[in-house]
């Protein structure tokens, strides 16, 4: 079953390279994504600090080999993203529950969201997941009326990009970012 | 489904809201094993699910644990484990035997044993689940156990490996099993820090298997467990020829993580495993635990994996074979069928094995997809992720008092000791009578001899109960010694010396080459009230009169255990063994030379005998001899290990013997042995028999009787310190040479276990133990060559006050300490109004002591509250002893106080104390001949047992020093329950010289004990029985009070002055003049009697002499007329000489009474009468009587 959803999901990455749109073959490679659930960075872990234990709890890199970049605390959801943007949501409970995300690539990514669209829900009987843009380095997901066809249904979506234009504001993005990095030392501190 | 067992348990934990919905879970501690997997099959693994509320134990620590094991037995039971229980309890292992058990933690079959929270589990453990079924273990820490002794095998691989016993957990014979979320890990104990054998360039590797498999377990899961920092992780079957196994060893591993496993995760031999969505992460370049490979399919194994994660980084490219293999290419490989697994991202594929599994999973399973395999096993396996809420009424207390009954066993089977056919003669008296002996009277009241049941063992033994006199007790029969033809043999006897009413006349003799009552050879023991003065003897009673020409000193205790007496008869000479050690060489005499007969001689003592052997002399004893001399040892656990060298012979004398040691009781003692080294480590509360027996004869053995109290445990009550402990809390200028005082409200009762303890603040370090009773103390000052050791008593309570006296030299200037007491020590009492439980850190008894003392001072001052240089008089003596070079004068200004402490001099010449002032000064200590046996000397710092005698103050190799204005007293009270020899001082140095005047010498017995020149000036010297006595050149005792004072012991003695052991007979000995011989209440409030004190008496042969005179003294009516105890008053010896003369022995002149008129020395008897002109020539003036100093050059000291 997932197999087969895999193929749907090359085929709908095809079809948007086909639309002409402008975007990297891998614009989240080395990406770093803080996610959030249910508005709590403590109920989602990001792969890299369960691998280490060490880090912020709920930021990560790309995962090197297929997999996860995701899980929340409660093991109901994982969220896979791949370098070219494809992401996969996989739910445990296949009822409808409570579950919003945010996910935040950071200022410093290089190509820019201009969309967030789902690809294929085919496993998504009733109450379709509301994705959407925030701004060009953040989305959100709301998962809370989705009901799934099983339990460890899986829906795909995909991030449109649009190539990064150096802009004068960029120093003060950067500046954003390391801000963040502070914040990440000083945690790391305590 | 798959999830529901999960959500249950992670619900607690992670996400209670949103589980709120799965009502009615199940609590993780009742759980049953999930069906997918083998646990679930043949009935399924319920565990100790069942257990009713009794059978629900709650335990954090090792003692309730093991009672949780044991209480219930085998009844459905769950045991919570709160906190991380370390099983050493902060013992170390002293051995792999003591790690064996101390380190077990042995599972019955039906329990549930889970971790409660988030951190609870074991170190230093290793649980075993040994042909149990039903065995449920989740949510556990684990620290995989390291051996503490790992084994090197030569043969394992090339160029051998060390290899080690204990697994985290080892399954063996057992079924329905789930492990389920627990951690396994090294750390912090990981392999980098292990030590390397360098001769054979191998690590010393003291782990085994995290968690193994064997000997046809089955029906076993394992699931979201956490293994990490690990080398050989599962052994599931452990020889390709267990065939036994065949059909068995069943498991399933799901959603496990092997995290830096080096190997075997699993590594399997027949069983049929099914692994499914384990998660495996490591590198073929870890430092420490390199991937070598992940799963090996050994010999007949069948492995069905699916959707198993691997991320391993490799060398070289990924590959299948390299973390799928068949181990040391077994002959018959393992199959591996996969479905669904990833390599690093990609389909696992290209796996050399056969996937030809012929087995069918029997159970429901849906793997989880590949790619969520990774995070959902990382977030979820392990220990400490479950919660449980379960709880009950389990009995954590012991309830099986018959567990200590074992340790009476096995000390002695020799009561049976006549089984030597080789013997001469032998009685062990099995008959139940004595009739191969003739039973013989003695003068005065006679004992009872009785033979009774052996009290060691099994069998008979002979008893003799004295009454109050002795003799020849026994003398074997003509008829039954006819197997003893030779005059050379030797006669040996198990003897038990008992005590009886009187403690005179204490030898115990086997009797050789008898010819009559006053003519024999004698060998045995010598029993006194302390075990420090007795002896192993040889003795010879010719035409009635007893010698014995060798006296060693060896501890003989009454009431305890059987010593073996030898003594050997060959030719003229005359040896003794004791326990089968030959006592110094043999003593060489021709008085007797036949055969004669064999016997008992006491003097007046009781004893049990048995095992009387006579034989062939060329035969010697097996000897084991332990280098500790008490048969008794009282430690807390966690002490320092107590250590004997043992010395084992065979019975030819001279070859080393083999010898076992075995504790009666190993979780109380563990005994190691490492050559002939063995050492005894206090490990836990309670009681063991250490029995080390010979391993040429089982019959000869030595124990010592162990009493472990439980571990020091800091109190963590408080109290309000203010006014009522010294040093005050936070005292900033303590003494490193201060006592501790605790003032509570109402008189405490000392407690018999548990220490006192002193710890650095800053690191905690423990700097003292203060133990209550049974205290050694070495004094002198750090890094001395020789010091005074000696027993002491630190603890004095007086009404509500306690002072405890740390061991010397244990404080350092200028730093922090606090006070620990455990609970226990002082018992019935409260401090400041809170009942006293002891006091630890929590109670912040804490204190810094004073900078140091300058090392340059020559003259100190010591006070026992102001302020000052030091709190004693040792403390003082110690830095002048260490500072200051040996010739140059120094002084001690002592202020007026009560100072409790023996003291020690030695190569410190020109030492002055000074005291306030002479009656307000005052240095005292209860010590004597049963607390301190003998006179005293120094030893090497660390060796041995106390040696330092029974004096308040022991002087050795110092000159000159001078005592001023002060009082020593020794408080000891003569009693007859103790030997009560009590010296003030004992200056040894012969050819050195003591000054004391203005000053106070107050004991009963043996007051005074000097060696070389002393002069006493204008002082007091109180006592009763010879307490002014020593192998001394010349004491001068002059203006001063000679007081004689009642007996404590005995009203009716008026005692003696002076028992002179003057080294020559030109040596002026002890000469008393120009002072007062009076007489007082003796410190037990007795009143001297009159007319029965005598000047001196002898202490009989000629090795010395006798040499005392009194010149113009005053003495008053408590001395006896005859003066001096000649031969034969109460029974005296011969003073040497035996008739006194001008130059020697005991003389008198110009003697009065009280008032000044002069006494009629007519009536003296034994003495020599000086006449003027002796005493000009000899006695006028202190140049004349200290003429002989140093060779002539003479000594005229001034006040």
């Amino acid at each position: 079953m997932m197999k087969t959803k895999n193929k749907i999901l090359v085929g709908v990455a095809a079809g948007l390279l086909t639309m002409g749109q402008s975007f990297a073959a891998a614009p989240l490679a080395g990406a770093q994504i803080l996610g959030t659930y249910n508005g709590d960075g403590s109920s989602i872990y990001g792969a890299d600090f369960l691998q280490t234990s060490e880090g912020v709890q709920n930021l990560t890199g790309l995962a090197a080999f297929e997999g996860a970049e995701f899980i929340t605390a409660d093991s109901l959801i994982q969220i896979n993203f791949n370098s070219a943007g494809l992401v996969t949501f996989t739910l445990d409970n296949a009822s409808s529950a409570p579950a919003s995300f945010v996910f935040d690539f950071g200022s410093s990514l290089t190509s820019l969201i201009s969309a967030f669209n789902i690809t294929d829900m085919s496993a998504v009987t009733s109450g379709a997941p509301v994705l959407s843009v925030i701004n060009d380095h953040q989305i959100s997901a709301n998962l809370s009326s989705a009901v799934g066809s099983a339990s460890g249904y899986s829906f795909t979506s995909q991030l449109v990009f649009t190539s990064a234009v150096p802009e004068p504001v960029a120093p003060a993005m950067l500046l954003a970012g390391l801000g963040i990095v502070g914040l990440i030392s000083r945690k790391r501190r305590s | 489904m798959r999830y529901l067992a999960l959500r249950a348990a992670l619900c607690a934990t992670l996400l209670s809201a949103l589980c709120g919905q799965t009502a009615g879970a199940v609590d993780a501690a009742q759980q049953a094993a999930p069906n997918d997997g083998w646990a679930s099959q043949a009935g399924g693994t319920t565990g100790g699910s069942a257990a009713t509320s009794a059978n629900i134990y709650t335990v954090s620590n090792r003692t309730q644990l093991l009672n949780a094991i044991t209480n219930g037995g085998a009844q459905p039971k769950i045991i919570k484990v709160v906190g991380i229980i370390d099983m050493s309890e902060g013992v170390p292992f002293a051995s792999h035997a003591d790690q064996a058990t101390r380190g077990a933690v042995n599972l019955k079959s039906n329990t549930t044993l889970i971790g409660d929270g988030t951190n609870s589990g074991f170190t230093n453990a290793f649980v075993t689940l040994i042909n149990v079924s039903q065995i449920i273990i989740r949510n556990l820490k684990l620290v995989n156990p390291c051996d503490v002794s790992p084994v090197y095998d030569a043969t394992d691989g090339a160029g051998g490996s060390y290899n080690s016993q204990f697994d985290g957990i080892s399954i063996k014979g057992s079924d329905h099993i789930w492990i389920d979320h627990n951690s396994f890990t090294d750390a912090p104990v990981t392999d980098d820090t292990l030590p390397v054998d360098t001769s054979v360039n191998r690590l010393k590797q003291c782990h085994d298997g995290a968690l193994d498999i064997t000997d046809a377990s089955d029906y076993v899961t394992i699931s979201f467990n956490n293994f990490s920092l690990h080398n050989k992780n599962n052994l599931i079957g452990n020889s390709d020829s267990a065939s036994g196994d065949t059909g068995h060893l069943r498991v399933t591993f799901s959603n496990n993580v092997f995290s830096n496993v080096t190997q075997r995760a699993p590594r399997v031999r027949y069983g049929q495993v099914h692994l499914f969505n384990n998660y495996y992460v490591g590198s073929q370049t870890h430092p420490v635990y390199p991937n070598d490979y992940s799963i090996g399919a050994g010999y007949a194994s069948q492995l069905i994996s699916d959707n198993n994660v691997f991320e391993i980084t490799f060398t070289g490219k990924a590959a299948c074979d390299k973390i799928i293999v068949n181990p040391n290419s077994s002959a018959v490989a393992g199959k591996f069928k996969d479905t669904g697994s990833l390599l690093n991202g990609t389909a696992l594929s290209g796996c050399s094995l056969s996937s030809a599994v012929t087995w069918t999973i029997p159970y429901a399973y849906t793997p989880r997809a590949s790619s969520l395999v990774k995070l959902y096993s990382l977030l979820n396996a392990g220990g400490g992720k479950l919660t449980t809420a379960i709880s009950g009424t389990g009995n954590t207390s012991s309830t099986n008092s018959s567990s200590s009954s074992s340790s009476t066993s096995s000390t002695s089977s020799a009561s049976s000791g006549c089984t030597n056919a080789n013997l001469y003669f032998c009685d062990d008296f099995e008959t139940g009578s004595a009739d191969k002996w003739d039973l013989l009277p003695v003068n005065g009241p006679n004992g009872t001899f009785s033979v009774v049941a052996d009290p060691s063992g099994a069998g008979n033994v002979l008893q003799y109960t004295a009454q109050s006199t002795g003799g020849i007790l026994a003398l074997v029969k003509t008829s039954a010694f006819t197997g003893v033809t030779s005059p050379d043999y030797y006669v040996e006897a198990r003897i038990r010396p008992m005590t009886n009413s009187t403690t005179s006349n204490k030898y115990l003799f086997l009797v050789t080459r008898y010819v009559d009552a006053n003519n024999w050879y004698g060998a045995g023991l010598n029993v006194q009230s302390s075990t420090s003065s007795t002896n192993v003897e040889i003795a010879k009673m010719l035409a009635g009169t007893l010698t014995r020409p060798k006296q060693t000193k060896k501890p003989i205790a009454m009431d305890a255990q059987f010593y073996t007496v030898r003594f050997e008869v060959i030719g003229t000479n005359l040896s003794v063994y004791l326990d089968g050690e030959k006592i110094g060489a043999a003593i060489v005499d021709s008085a007797f030379a036949s055969r004669g007969l064999i016997g008992l001689y006491t003097a007046n003592k009781s004893f049990m005998i048995d095992d009387v052997k006579v034989g062939d002399p060329a035969i010697k004893p097996v000897q084991l001899t332990l280098s500790t001399t008490s048969t008794t040892w009282a430690a807390e656990a966690g002490d320092t290990p107590l250590t004997t060298t043992v010395t084992a012979l065979k019975n030819d004398g001279v070859t080393a013997d083999t010898f076992s040691v075995v504790s009666s009781n190993p979780a109380a003692v563990a005994a190691s042995k490492a050559g002939n080294v063995v050492t005894l480590t206090p490990v836990g509360e309670g009681t063991s028999t250490i029995t080390f027996t010979s391993g040429s004869d089982s019959t000869v053995t030595r124990t010592i009787t162990a009493t472990i109290a439980p571990q020091f445990v800091q109190s963590t009550e408080t109290y309000n310190l203010s006014g009522v402990v010294s040093p005050a809390a936070g005292e900033p200028a303590a003494y490193i040479d201060g006592s501790l005082k605790l003032v509570f409200d109402t008189p405490p009762t000392l407690g018999a276990a548990g220490s006192i303890r002193i710890f650095r603040k800053s690191d905690n370090a423990l700097v003292d133990v203060i133990k209550p009773s049974s205290e050694t103390d070495s004094i002198g000052y750090t890094g001395q060559d020789q010091i005074r050791k000696v027993n002491f008593n630190p603890i004095k309570i007086a009404g509500n006050t306690v002072t405890i006296t740390p061991h010397n030299n244990k404080l350092a200037y200028g730093t922090e300490y606090y006070v620990a007491i455990a609970n226990g020590v002082f018992t019935g009492t409260s401090l400041n109004g809170n009942a006293f439980l002891g006091i630890g850190l929590a109670g912040n008894w804490s204190f810094t002591t004073k900078p140091a003392v300058s090392t340059s001072l020559t003259t100190l001052a010591v006070n026992d509250d102001g302020i000052a240089d030091f709190r004693t008089v040792q403390g003082a003596l110690n830095h002048l002893m260490k500072n200051v070079a040996k010739a140059t004068p120094v002084t001690i200004n002592v202020m007026n106080g009560t100072y409790e402490e023996l003291l020690f001099i030695r190569a410190k010449d020109n030492v002055t104390i000074k005291g306030e002032s002479r009656d307000g000064t005052v240095i005292q200590y209860k010590n004597y001949e049963t607390l301190n046996g003998g006179s005293g000397a120094s030893q090497a710092a660390g060796s041995g047992s106390a040696a330092g005698g029974r004096a308040v103050l022991l002087i050795e190799t110092s000159d000159l020093l001078t005592l001023d204005t002060l009082t020593l007293k020794n408080t000891t009270l003569r009693s007859s329950s103790i030997s009560a020899q009590a010296e003030t001082l004992y200056f040894n140095n012969d050819a050195g010289r003591l000054i004391a005047k203005n000053a106070n010498f107050f004991s009963e017995q043996d007051t005074i004990q000097v060696k070389g020149y002393s002069w006493f000036y204008n002082t007091l010297i109180a006592g009763n029985v010879d307490f002014i006595w020593g192998s001394n050149r010349v004491a001068l005792f002059e203006n001063s009070e000679i007081r004689s004072v009642g007996d404590t012991s005995n009203a009716s003695s008026g005692g003696y002055l002076v028992q002179a052991r003057t080294v020559a007979a030109t040596d002026k000995g002890f000469v008393f003049l120009n002072s007062s011989l009076t007489q007082g209440v003796g410190p037990g409030g007795v009143a001297l009697p009159s007319g029965v004190t005598y000047l001196a008496r002898s202490p009989g042969g000629t090795s010395s002499w006798d040499n005392v005179s009194f010149i113009n003294c005053k003495m008053d009516t408590h001395v006896a007329p005859v003066g001096w105890a000649y031969t034969g008053v109460n029974g005296q010896p011969a003073p040497n000489p035996v008739t006194a003369t001008a130059a020697s022995g005991w003389r008198e002149y110009g003697t009065t009474d009280l008032a000044g008129t002069p006494l009629n020395l007519a009536t003296r008897v034994g003495g020599y009468a000086l006449n003027a002109s002796d005493v000009v020539a000899n006695f006028s003036t202190r140049a004349q009587i200290f003429s002989a100093f140093n060779s002539g050059a003479g000594w005229n000291p001034a006040p």
